[in-house]
Formats: C-alpha cells, sequence, structure tokens
C-alpha cells in the first residue's frame, strides 16, 4: 500500500502541472473552499492570487515577486494563498475573480467573502510587500 | 475605505521594463545581421560599436566561450515605394524546456523589435531605434538584477 501511494505521489509531482509545482514551492493553496475554511480558522486573509498558463508577465510575477523569499515568508506569515488558473479552474472559484487583467491579486475577508483590495498587473517584490501590508492595515482597521 | 482601495489598486505598476527574466546574465555574446543596402561599412561598424561599448559599460564580459548570444538583426524591405526597417534585439541561448524528456532547444530569452520608416536618411533613423533598443535592454538588465 505504501509502494502505491509513494509511487502515486511521484507520478503527481512528475505531472504535475506548473501551476500546482508552483503552489507547492510557494506554499499556496489551489481550492478556492480550503482557502476560505482555513483562513477563517486561522484568522487571516485569502490572498487569491489569478493567472494563466499562456501569460508571461504571470509568469514573472511568479518568479521575481512571490518566489521571492521575503514576500514568502510574509505570505506565509500573515495570508492564506492561493493560486488559480483564470481558465483552467473556471467554475471551480466565484465568477467576480473572472478578472479582464491577469495578473491579479485579490485580498479577501474570508467570513464574508469581500473583497478588501484588488491590485492587477506584474508588480516588483519591494511593490507587493507594500502591497500586502496595505491590505493588513485594511483588514486591522475594518475589524476594529 | 473608497479611497484606501482605489490607492491600493493603484500603487501596483503597470509596466516593467520586460517581461523576460534577464537575471544572471553577465557575459554575451555578439551577433550583428545587417541585411540592409542602405549603410556603409563603416556606418556598420559605428552600429556594432554601440551596441558593443553600451554592453560593456553595463558590465558584461563579451567573448567568452557558450556565452548567451546577445542577436542584432536589422533588414530593410520596400513596402508601396516606402523604404521600411525591421530591427530586432534578443538574447539566444541554449535552455532547458519543460517538455517531457527535459528536452533542450536554442531559445530567444529576450526580444525586443522595432519596425520603422527609412525617411531621408535611413542609416541616422536606425542608429537612434538601435541606441533605444539596446538602452531598453540594459535597463531591463538592470531591473531584474538590481
Amino acid at each position: 500500500m505504501k509502494i502505491l501511494i509513494a509511487l502515486l505521489t511521484l507520478f503527481n509531482f512528475i505531472y504535475a502541472a506548473q501551476i500546482d509545482e508552483f503552489a507547492t514551492e510557494v506554499n499556496y493553496l489551489r481550492n478556492y473552499e480550503m482557502a476560505i475554511k482555513t483562513a477563517k480558522e486561522q484568522k487571516k486573509i485569502v490572498m487569491l492570487i489569478v493567472v494563466a498558463d499562456y501569460c508571461p508577465w504571470c509568469k514573472k510575477f511568479e518568479r521575481k515577486s512571490l518566489k521571492e523569499p521575503a514576500v514568502m515568508a510574509k505570505a506565509n506569515e500573515s495570508f492564506v494563498g492561493i493560486v488559480i488558473d483564470k481558465y483552467k479552474d473556471k467554475g471551480e472559484y466565484p465568477k467576480e475573480f473572472l478578472t479582464p487583467v491577469i495578473p491579479a491579486v485579490f485580498f479577501i475577508e474570508p467570513k464574508e467573502q469581500k473583497i478588501l483590495a484588488k491590485t492587477v498587473a506584474y508588480m516588483k517584490p519591494d511593490e507587493f510587500t507594500k502591497n500586502m501590508n496595505d491590505a493588513l492595515s485594511l483588514y486591522t482597521s475594518e475589524k476594529k | 475605505m473608497r479611497k484606501l482601495f482605489l490607492a491600493l489598486l493603484l500603487s501596483s505598476s503597470l509596466f516593467s521594463a520586460s517581461l523576460y527574466t534577464l537575471d544572471n546574465v553577465h557575459s554575451l555574446n555578439l551577433y550583428f545581421s545587417n541585411q540592409t543596402d542602405f549603410m556603409s561599412q563603416d556606418q556598420e561598424g559605428i552600429l556594432k560599436s554601440m551596441v558593443t561599448e553600451k554592453l560593456k559599460k553595463r558590465g558584461f564580459v563579451l567573448g567568452e566561450t557558450d556565452a548567451p548570444i546577445f542577436v542584432v538583426k536589422i533588414n530593410a524591405l520596400e513596402i508601396e515605394g516606402t523604404q521600411a526597417i525591421h530591427m530586432e534585439v534578443g538574447i539566444g541561448e541554449e535552455v532547458i524546456t519543460k517538455r517531457k524528456g527535459k528536452i533542450g532547444t536554442f531559445a530567444y530569452t529576450y526580444l525586443d523589435s522595432q519596425f520603422i520608416e527609412g525617411y531621408s536618411d535611413p542609416y541616422k533613423n536606425t542608429l537612434e531605434s538601435l541606441t533605444l533598443l539596446v538602452d531598453e535592454f540594459i535597463t531591463a538588465h538592470k531591473e531584474d538584477n538590481e
């Protein structure tokens, strides 16, 4: 049984889509409902990243900003990260996140699933960190 | 609340120098292809020198074995009596793809181009546009390596 599980894991690893590999690397989830549930439990904001496999700016955003160690640390400490493919994951997330411009990032308050803030386009790590901090401040001020 | 939302939305930069990733490109080999007939050998030499000097000034080491290729291609064609000049600046190098079997191939890992009219002085216009393309490459390289 253990061998079978190990083989399945290996098979998944070898044939995983790039978005799954990326999610594993940065410790983001791939399921919207799971992200909301986790964020409620951990009292964090959901940080939803919308990308597509054909989008070079999305790839650059993933490579240069989201994988940057300080950004990764901040994201894992203060947010529940989730990455979705705009088209391939269609139907598995609410329609309001079907944004015309990608990459896009939605900061979502998990209880009412309200969008606190949204950013679009490629951002450098320092710019994105500033946006994460702004979203956190907004969440804190709304809670008060 | 609305203001803060807007501020956050606008604080993302809509433009970066390039969609390519130029991290750790330190050495290059120049490949210069001039397919036009409007410039003299001296003028072509000036273009090559301009490119070489700008790359060296940025700190690139030129001439190392197996370094990525810095490609400069210039073509001219006539469209309904108007001379059109196409310029391309790019980096070509061997890469390992994510295809099954991790296939290696030669690929452009940076590419930028311009299409201009020659007007009365095609050489001068070519020099200006090529300078701009090389400057844009250097800006993109700086941004990715800062």
